[in-house]
């Protein structure tokens, strides 16, 4: 269908995500993922740990 | 040069933020400036740069997003859900505008601390940030968490260090860090530890233009014959303590009756404070006119502004309350001495203290000389002070500071 998204498996974007882990169910975006992967500084990581350690 | 402007409040929205950026892109682009604006959609599904129409749905993020950080990954986001909330839409924004691309602009000036940490995160380091600082999250937040003992949430909470945190590091983020007020330069560096030298202080300016056309249009708003009008612009929400002001009239009318009070906003007190303006008896001297686009007509309108909030660093109420030459009665929260000269440009008094606003209100509709003249002072004061062709060249200055010290 015209405008349909084309999806693939958001485990493609593991790098950004402090721990790893598989979710072979959830599907992404692709452009969408892609564009935003491209743009991203190398060393950027989910969640922000600096923000969150504060005890 | 190619600027984006960016909060991650809601945009368009009612408030003082949305206000400045649009002044600011107008200003810039008269000089031959690029202003994109960027920010949280109105109905929070999306953050958009709303002047070029290009958007990115949160739903197209948020699946990932909760798997890869879900509790069992990262505990430490699941520690409150209002540290959920705000970290997780962050992280929305983050996306956001790597999609969009941060790499065409020159410059980026952030307007709270959420959408400068996040795109302090996600920016190439070519480009200089300036982060300004309108107001205290935290302050505003730690408030609500000590008025609201129902929430558990006390100075040990993860919710409540939380907010020390996020207003840390958002604060510094940029190469500079902006505010308006020598109070809230004070807050950053001594309560944050942020270097005296990061931050500029230059005061917010307000292009009168529009402020006069939109009087000249007038208002169906009319002042009873034989009344002088109290004028409070701000939004029903407790921080603007119209509780305050309320209880203040309760004793007010004890006192005289020569006056109604118009309250022009909405927020989520509403109710509260009808209720309170019923127990008190005011129902006839006291109007809740809702949101409204024709404030510059009321305040011509009008004898008296108040503003008796809680906190606050420097609102565009009382700017233009001051343009229209009205006497200011404000609290001495935040930057509000800086704004107004006790017995000069109007009367401040101590935050949270009815007594001492109704007996100042009770001052000026005695005397209607001393009342006028603090008027014409604040009119005099607000011409110079509030230049925003000199609030301009000293942004413009400040962008080259910040692109100096990359």
């Amino acid at each position: 269908m015209p405008g349909e998204p084309y999806m693939v498996i958001g485990d493609l974007y593991n790098r950004i995500f402090a721990v790893q882990s598989s979710h072979i169910d959830v599907l992404v975006d692709y452009a969408a993922w892609n564009r935003i992967f491209e743009q991203l500084p190398p060393n950027y990581l989910l969640p922000d740990m600096e923000v969150l350690t504060f005890d | 040069m190619k600027i984006l402007l960016a909060t991650y409040w809601l945009i368009p929205h009612v408030g003082g933020v949305w206000k400045y950026m649009l002044q600011i892109q107008q200003r810039l682009e008269a000089m031959g400036h690029q202003v994109d604006l960027l920010g949280n959609s109105p109905d929070y599904s999306k953050f958009h740069i709303i002047n070029r129409g290009q958007e990115l749905s949160k739903a197209a993020l948020r699946p990932l997003l909760s798997a890869k950080l879900a509790d069992i990954h990262v505990p430490q986001l699941h520690r409150d859900p209002i540290i959920h909330f705000y970290e997780e839409d962050r992280y929305n924004m983050e996306l956001s505008a790597a999609y969009f691309g941060l790499g065409q602009y020159d410059l980026i000036h952030t307007q709270d601390i959420f959408a400068a940490r996040a795109l302090h995160r996600v920016k190439p380091s070519h480009v200089p940030l300036v982060a300004q600082v309108h107001g205290s999250v935290n302050k505003e937040l730690h408030n609500h968490f000590l008025l609201n003992p129902q929430l558990g949430v006390q100075e040990h909470s993860p919710a409540w260090k939380y907010f020390d945190s996020i207003e840390y590091y958002g604060a510094s983020s940029g190469q500079l860090t902006i505010t308006s007020t020598q109070w809230q330069k004070n807050e950053l560096v001594q309560s944050f530890g942020i270097p005296e030298h990061r931050i500029e202080v230059f005061q917010y300016g307000l292009d009168t233009g529009p402020f006069w056309q939109s009087a000249q249009h007038g208002t169906d708003v009319h002042k009873p014959p034989g009344k002088k009008v109290i004028i409070v612009p701000a939004r029903l929400a407790f921080v603007k303590g119209i509780d305050v002001l309320i209880s203040a009239l309760g004793m007010l009318k004890y006192m005289r009756n020569d006056w109604v009070c118009w309250i022009v906003g909405e927020g989520e007190m509403r109710e509260e404070l009808m209720q309170q303006t019923a127990g008190l008896s005011l129902q006839d001297d006291v109007a809740f006119l809702g949101e409204r686009r024709d404030i510059p007509a009321l305040l011509l309108q009008s004898d008296i502004f108040v503003h008796s909030c809680i906190q606050d660093n420097q609102p565009f109420s009382v700017m233009e309350a001051q343009i229209a030459g009205l006497p200011a009665c404000v609290s001495n929260a935040g930057g509000l001495p800086e704004m107004v000269e006790h017995g000069v440009t109007g009367l401040v008094s101590p935050v949270r203290d009815p007594l001492a606003l109704a007996q100042q209100l009770n001052a000026l509709l005695e005397d209607d000389e001393y009342r006028r003249k603090l008027g014409q002072n604040a009119a005099h004061w607000a011409q110079e002070h509030w230049s925003m062709d000199r609030m301009i060249a000293r942004l413009l200055n400040a962008y080259g500071k910040a692109a100096a010290n990359l």
